[in-house]
């Protein structure tokens, strides 16, 4: 390597892009793919707040509706929020954070890149052939009766799926073997260990997701009878296998954003993290809890009222570490030195934000209350909290955290606080309406609805816009720091993790030599 | 207490119309009263420590309060407590709504693409095809209910009760009103292209009202025109989800001046004059001629309605002129 040089400049070409094996460069990879994809779920998402501003149609038949309701939920699901954390921050930052020259396995690293392409692009594919209207749970046996193209985006989540199990596969062996000396297990950051935890869950959970859509096309094309009634199948369990995988997702989902904001408080109140061994053990707690709750999506479903009963209380047992993790950070800020940075502010909105989603996840646990709040717009209140709030606010938080890393520049201080601002109100402008009007009887995936719900829905799609223009002045700001603005310095927020010693943008190396580690992290004193 | 929350809270809640709804309710009020009392505690906590801790010098120093055993442990039980006491409070709740009383009177319920039926049994006869539900106050309801196609979802908001309409699977709900009234009914699992029009209304009536209702149902109103018998089933057989009478399009073709008139088809043949064999055709193995620019989203109705009640629909649709 010749001196001067990093690992954006370490060698040209868009060929040394596809064919890199550099997991930095494979992690801005992904950031390109998600955010296209974060661009296209949002617009779905801004296209259905747009139609539910009247009662009644505006200029979506209720098939081109559903159709569209659908490809914002499985684009943002299985394309934004599945991949967004791990792959592109998770990749960039797990081996920096360990003292690693790169992920254990780095060739599977490209591979899981070109899956998940490859699925998204077959995904995609499925709206050329006429889209698909289940939702984004494919529930049977209407996914049977209904268009042609569920086959494919059923096949596109498949390929997916698998992108995400070698993800999960090359962190853990990653965190095992590529420890720096010195970097035992309790020296990790909490970033690593909320990966680990997501590891865990991607390698355990996702096959069951391969196995239950494998299913799904085997009875759409050859009419087997798993799930259909008709033949002797059984519906409902078509929905224990899915939720088996897609609840556990969701702490695939949320537990990198609670990495990211472990490292952020930290940062920037210059305190040692309040509990270190609570926050990292509760991580590996929620998923390993995580994989016993599903049943609360079936409250209603027709599954016994045992079943319900164990499945509430161990619902409600996975908020315990989530409210430690909670208390844990709010105590981190005690006696610290705290500057409000656009990081820092994404993480105090996270902090809100999640809490709602957090205390209304106990009204659904509440067997009776969620019978009268299942499938209604409490629910997409709900998950909009815990995705947006909790997943996107940690995202943004790590994004603007660690982008002078990843660039080399700073991002314009004005314009990052200016849209964390906007996607707070616009956040709660668009889904506190949503839990008043759901508890009220609003359902949801409705194109059309009674018209005493229409204050409630303008009040909604209002906000929606706000959101749009959040996210959309956030994205700039981070494009434009991407290419240019001032020159980042190797440690810009005083941080005391491993990815701060190295210069910014970071060699292709990671690190000139081989640290070692002789402490805990966070010691900023 | 309760009703200060009550009071604070209501604009939550729709209207409460059945005995059981209140178990619902109490929970939902004072899980908002804690949510907001937490929410207020937490939030005021950070934003005093982000005013109190505010960064004033760069590299100032901080606290080394890092570890607490004590703390740690207090905000791991009181959660627990008291989620897992709410989780409880939450079942035991349920299990009212989960089992209907023995002496319950029966309705049959019958989901489809995008309908409701609902049938009564009045001595050796059924009452059945009614779009609405009608059903007597103070008196306990249970609701026993089945899918011909899909996964349906059975929500009546005012009475705080929900159920999977589940195909080969009998699910079953219950409730007693309280007062007489009209209350709406929503499919809230999704169900296909009319999902959000799949609704139904429960009429609550005077016992007296009620009886009567059902005898007259039952006695089979002779006197009626087959037309008019045809304009009911129109509505209680849920074509109205799809077909409009007035000309308008929509999820399929009007009824409005189709009879005598010629017909495209997609696949390009076409029928000089819509007649009894075409629209007994149409009912009974609906996707054999899609007229043309429509797609084949109707299911069949072999077995779910008589060659009589398909003779009344036709009598009903010549009269659409």
């Amino acid at each position: 390597m010749s001196a001067g040089t990093n690992y954006l400049t370490h060698s040209k070409g868009l060929k040394s892009w596809l064919f890199t094996l550099d997991h930095k460069r494979i992690g801005l990879l992904y950031l390109g793919a998600v955010a296209t994809f974060f661009l296209v779920g949002g617009f779905f998402g801004l296209l259905i707040r747009l139609e539910l501003l009247s009662p009644t149609k505006i200029f979506m038949s209720s098939d081109v509706y559903n159709r569209v309701m659908t490809l914002h939920g499985s684009v943002m699901v299985f394309m934004v929020v599945i991949p967004g954390i791990p792959a592109v921050l998770g990749n960039f930052f797990l081996p920096i954070m360990i003292g690693a020259k790169d992920v254990a396995f780095p060739r599977l690293n490209l591979l899981s890149w070109y899956l998940l392409m490859l699925g998204a692009s077959i995904a995609v594919l499925s709206i050329l052939l006429g889209g698909v209207d289940t939702g984004w749970t494919f529930y049977t046996p209407y996914s049977m009766k209904s268009a042609d193209a569920v086959t494919t985006i059923v096949t596109g989540a498949f390929i997916m799926g698998f992108s995400s199990i070698l993800t999960g596969l090359n962190f853990i062996v990653t965190i095992h073997k590529l420890r720096a000396p010195g970097m035992t297990m309790m020296r990790m950051p909490l970033f690593c260990w909320s990966l680990y935890a997501t590891a865990i869950i991607q390698i355990v959970a996702t096959p069951v997701l391969a196995i239950t859509l494998l299913l799904l096309i085997a009875e759409r094309v050859f009419g087997i009878g798993f799930f259909d009634a008709s033949v002797g199948g059984d519906p409902v369990l078509f929905q224990h296998f899915f939720w088996f995988y897609s609840h556990p997702a969701v702490y695939i989902m949320i537990l990198p954003s609670m990495g990211i904001i472990s490292e952020v408080i930290c940062t920037f109140s210059r305190k040692t993290i309040f509990g270190y061994k609570a926050i990292a053990l509760s991580s590996v707690a929620i998923s390993l809890i995580g994989f016993f709750v599903w049943g609360h999506h079936l409250f209603v479903s027709g599954q016994s009222e045992l079943a319900g009963a164990i499945f509430a209380i161990l619902t409600v047992l996975v908020g315990v570490p989530t409210a430690i993790k909670l208390f844990n950070w709010t105590a981190t800020m005690y006696q610290g030195s705290i500057k409000l940075d656009t990081p820092m502010l994404y993480a105090m909105s996270f902090m809100a934000l999640f809490l709602i989603g957090g205390l209304t996840g106990i009204f659904l646990a509440a067997m009776a209350v969620d019978v009268q709040l299942h499938d209604t717009y409490f629910v997409v209140a709900h998950f909009h909290y815990t995705m947006v709030g909790g997943v996107f606010m940690g995202m943004m938080a790590g994004l603007f955290y660690w982008i002078p890393k990843m660039s080399g520049h700073m991002y314009n201080e004005f314009w990052g606080r200016v849209s964390a601002v906007l996607v707070f109100i616009g956040f709660n402008m668009t889904f506190i309406p949503q839990f008043i009007m759901g508890s009220r009887g609003m359902p949801r995936r409705y194109h059309l609805y009674d018209p005493k719900f229409a204050s409630f829905h303008i009040a909604s799609t209002i906000g929606s816009w706000v959101i749009g223009l959040g996210f959309l002045v956030a994205m700039i700001t981070i494009f434009k720091a991407m290419r240019s603005g001032k020159a980042a310095p190797a440690n810009p927020w005083g941080g005391t993790t491993l990815e701060w010693t190295t210069s910014s943008p970071p060699i292709h190396e990671n690190f000139e030599e081989t640290p070692v580690i002789t402490g805990r992290p966070y010691e900023y004193n | 207490m309760k009703t200060m929350l009550e009071n604070l809270f209501s604009f939550m809640l729709p209207e409460q119309a059945s005995t059981s709804g209140h178990y619902t309710d109490d929970i939902f009020y004072v899980l908002m009263g804690l949510s907001v009392i937490s929410f207020i505690i937490l939030i005021g906590v950070i934003i005093f420590f982000l005013i109190r801790y505010k960064r004033r010098k760069e590299g100032e120093k901080t606290g080394n309060f890092t570890e607490s055993h004590a703390i740690e442990i207090f905000w791991i039980v009181i959660p627990t407590i008291v989620f897992v006491a709410i989780a409880i409070w939450g079942w035991q709740a349920y299990r009212v709504l989960e089992y209907p009383p023995k002496d319950a009177y029966v309705v049959q319920v019958t989901a489809k693409q995008w309908s409701w039926e609902f049938g009564h049994t009045y001595g050796d006869k059924e009452v059945k095809n009614t779009a609405d539900l009608y059903v007597p106050v103070g008196r306990p309801v249970a609701l026993e209910m089945t899918s011909l196609d899909v996964v349906h979802s059975f929500f009546v908001p005012a009475f705080r009760i929900k159920k999977d309409v589940v195909p080969g699977m009998k699910t079953r709900v219950w409730f007693e009103a309280k007062h007489t009234g009209d209350f709406d009914v929503y499919c809230t699992e999704f169900c296909g292209t009319a999902h959000s029009r799949m609704l139904a209304k429960i009429h609550v009536m005077e016992a007296g009202e009620f009886d009567s209702w059902l005898a007259q149902q039952a006695s089979a109103s002779t006197s009626e025109s087959p037309a008019v018998k045809g304009a009911k089933l129109y509505e209680s057989k849920g074509c109205n989800s799809c077909h409009t009478v007035d000309g308008e399009d929509d999820i399929g073709p009007s009824f409005k001046g189709i009879y005598g008139h010629s017909v495209k088809f997609s696949d390009g043949t076409s029928l000089a004059a819509v007649d009894d064999v075409y629209i007994r055709e149409s009912i009974l193995n609906p996707k054999a001629k899609i007229v043309e620019g429509y797609k084949p989203k109707m299911n069949s109705f072999e077995g779910q309605i008589t060659e009589e009640e398909i003779s009344y629909i036709i009598e009903y649709i010549k009269t659409l002129k």
